[in-house]
């Protein structure tokens, strides 16, 4: 009796309620669920983002066209591994889940960023659960005049939540861009693909590390940070994304307004 | 992205014109064909309602039926592959097919044989790249993006290769997958295929690519896959010769190798086409296997092309018959029958008990 009365006590006070991070109408989260789509979003939005859980490909995250097919190595894979140890993600670039990736990229959404790095320390948690602990979380840099133009690095600000629940510390100083390229979302896939060698590593030697960026699409971005890493002495590298988009989507360019 | 399975562990059978009919399409399914294609099926002759054509589009109803022996057998997803080299006609063969039900397609831009080229139709297409162009637009219009597939070779000669302009804007027009076949339409069947376009093309594409042309074994398909990076492979005359080829290209990328050596050898060099054949015939069959889908496609093709079906035993089996001990004398015996019983008869002298479960 008594604790019904607190209970609707508690609910009348509104202590227990939350703005959902996608659609911000107040909700109340369910009693009992840790995950951060239950914790940030209102039942409505939770339903419009999935995460992946079959059909893709284990070793680069290739989205498969049909979302129960096995895990098996895509075609890509089959020929040449890519540089990681581990392809860790959340879900396809898709739906509400991109919408909010675009929202913290190029809309200076801080919320959004800090709900996708809880569901970025959801996957890493649970994998880490029963993987040794990387040394280092390295969010993917920004070059200086990039991050000028922004203002913040997404992933930087991605890795936060990811770090405190792993307590790993983020190094980013141990990885740089020193050269400048365009954007890989505004680049057709043949130029996406012809990426230099614009990144710089630190003393990683030795190192467990533990990649972060936002969305992969043909993955150039992350091979080439990551064979970077390795060729400074990294131990391994891992890579999680919030988003794997198909290779096979046509890329819809952003246009650089 | 097109809702088909397009991966590695999910092999095609390609269109076959004159073999690969429901009931060999039946087969390869239960063998582990993930996608089949129909016969190459004229646009002209669909729109002007072909007897013929009519034929080649025979399927089971979308959600499968049970058979007299208690199986059951879907015949989906199923491409129907078309030709021809007017756009207003293939457009208009899309919507009476897609009124029809069918919703996957396939433009056939890769048969070199006469009949078809000299209509400016199949292979003939890499010569006028306007017009394949116009026929991939009106089609990709009716069928809806992400539907159609394009199967093309390299280009009609050496001198004239068009794979990859033309297949890049296949793909912008909203190509749902690029069938590469790579050798050039005057080579026809002969000299070897070029990996290395393959290659090219799986890195160049933003939609998958599947890789077709002298995949005469499950260790060519998966050796293919691995050497290419396409997305998945299609078995035309690999699976005509055994159709377990699927079967046994799932297990030898899930298990890395066969419990039987029935593979060609590791070669330096590929061989040419009739020379793997030739390799391939002196193998020992496994004879129980063998008798199990010679029976099977025989029960197939009775109930559901009865009239055609002893004719068809006659041209297949042989086919399957190609090597061990006394497969002439099979295949002499097969070419007589003239009734059923006479089929029966000469299985159980050659299989024996092999043929009855």
């Amino acid at each position: 009796m008594l604790m019904e009365h607190l209970a609707a006590l508690r609910r009348f006070s509104g202590l227990c309620e939350r703005r959902c991070a996608a659609c911000l109408t107040v909700f109340e989260p369910e009693a009992g669920k840790g995950d951060a789509l239950s914790q940030s979003l209102c039942p409505g939005c939770r339903a419009r983002i999935v995460r992946r859980e079959a059909g893709f490909c284990p070793y680069c995250g290739e989205p498969f066209a049909l979302s129960d097919a096995p895990c098996v190595p895509c075609g890509k894979c089959l020929r040449v591994l890519p540089p990681w140890r581990e392809f860790l993600f959340f879900g396809v670039y898709e739906g509400l889940l991109r919408e909010l990736i675009l929202r913290g990229k190029f809309g200076a959404s801080l919320a959004s960023l800090r709900f996708l790095g809880e569901l970025l320390a959801d996957v890493c948690s649970a994998y880490y659960a029963a993987a040794t602990l990387p040394d280092a979380v390295i969010p993917m840099p920004l070059h200086v005049r990039r991050l000028r133009e922004r203002g913040y690095n997404q992933c930087r600000e991605l890795v936060r939540p990811l770090s405190a629940r792993l307590g790993v510390p983020v190094r980013d100083d141990m990885l740089l861009r020193a050269e400048e390229t365009a954007m890989q979302a505004t680049l057709d896939r043949e130029r996406r693909l012809s990426m230099g060698r614009p990144f710089v590593a630190g003393a990683v030697r030795g190192m467990r590390v533990l990649l972060v960026d936002d969305v992969c699409t043909t993955g150039t971005t992350l091979t080439r940070a990551a064979e970077c890493l390795l060729q400074a002495g990294a131990l391994y590298v891992d890579v999680a994304v919030v988003a794997r988009s198909s290779s096979h989507t046509p890329p819809e360019t952003l246009s650089r307004a | 992205m097109t809702e088909l399975p397009i991966r590695p562990d999910t092999p095609w059978l390609a269109p076959l014109a004159g073999w690969s009919d429901l009931s060999f399409r039946l087969l390869c399914r239960e063998q582990g064909a993930a996608v089949c294609c129909t016969e190459m099926v004229s646009a002209k002759g669909l729109v002007y309602g072909g007897r013929s054509t009519e034929s080649l589009l025979a399927t089971t109803p979308e959600a499968g039926e049970t058979l007299e022996d208690g199986s059951c057998v879907c015949d989906r997803p199923l491409v129907v592959q078309i030709f021809g080299a007017e756009a207003a006609f293939m457009a208009q063969a899309v919507e009476r097919l897609r009124r029809r039900g069918f919703c996957w397609f396939d433009v056939n831009m890769g048969c070199s044989v006469p009949k078809v080229t000299k209509t400016g139709a199949g292979a003939a297409m890499l010569r006028d790249m306007d017009n394949a162009l116009r026929v991939a637009e009106a089609v990709l219009q009716a069928a809806g993006p992400g539907r159609v597939g394009f199967k093309l070779r390299l280009g009609w000669d050496g001198e004239h290769e068009v794979h990859r302009e033309l297949s890049s804007r296949l793909a912008g027009l909203g190509a749902g997958w690029v069938t590469l076949h790579p050798r050039h339409a005057v080579q026809g069947f002969s000299g070897t295929p070029r990996s290395l376009a393959l290659a090219e093309l799986a890195a160049l594409l933003p939609v998958p690519v599947i890789a077709s042309g002298d995949l005469f074994t499950a260790a060519d398909g998966v050796r293919v896959l691995r050497e290419t990076g396409v997305a998945a492979v299609m078995y035309a005359r690999g699976a005509l010769r055994d159709p377990s080829i699927f079967a046994r290209h799932r297990a030898l990328l899930a298990v890395g190798e066969l419990p039987d050596r029935a593979e060609l050898p590791p070669r330096e060099t590929p061989l040419a086409a009739q020379d793997a054949c030739d390799v391939l015939d002196e193998l020992p069959v496994d004879r129980v296997r063998l008798a199990g889908i010679i029976r099977r496609h025989a029960f197939l093709a009775r109930r559901y092309a009865p009239r055609e079906a002893l004719f068809k035993m006659r041209t297949v089996v042989p086919r399957y018959v190609k090597g061990g001990d006394g497969a002439r004398v099979l295949r002499q015996e097969l070419v007589a029958c003239r009734s059923w019983m006479d089929v029966d008869a000469v299985l159980e002298k050659h299989f024996g008990d092999h043929c009855h479960e």
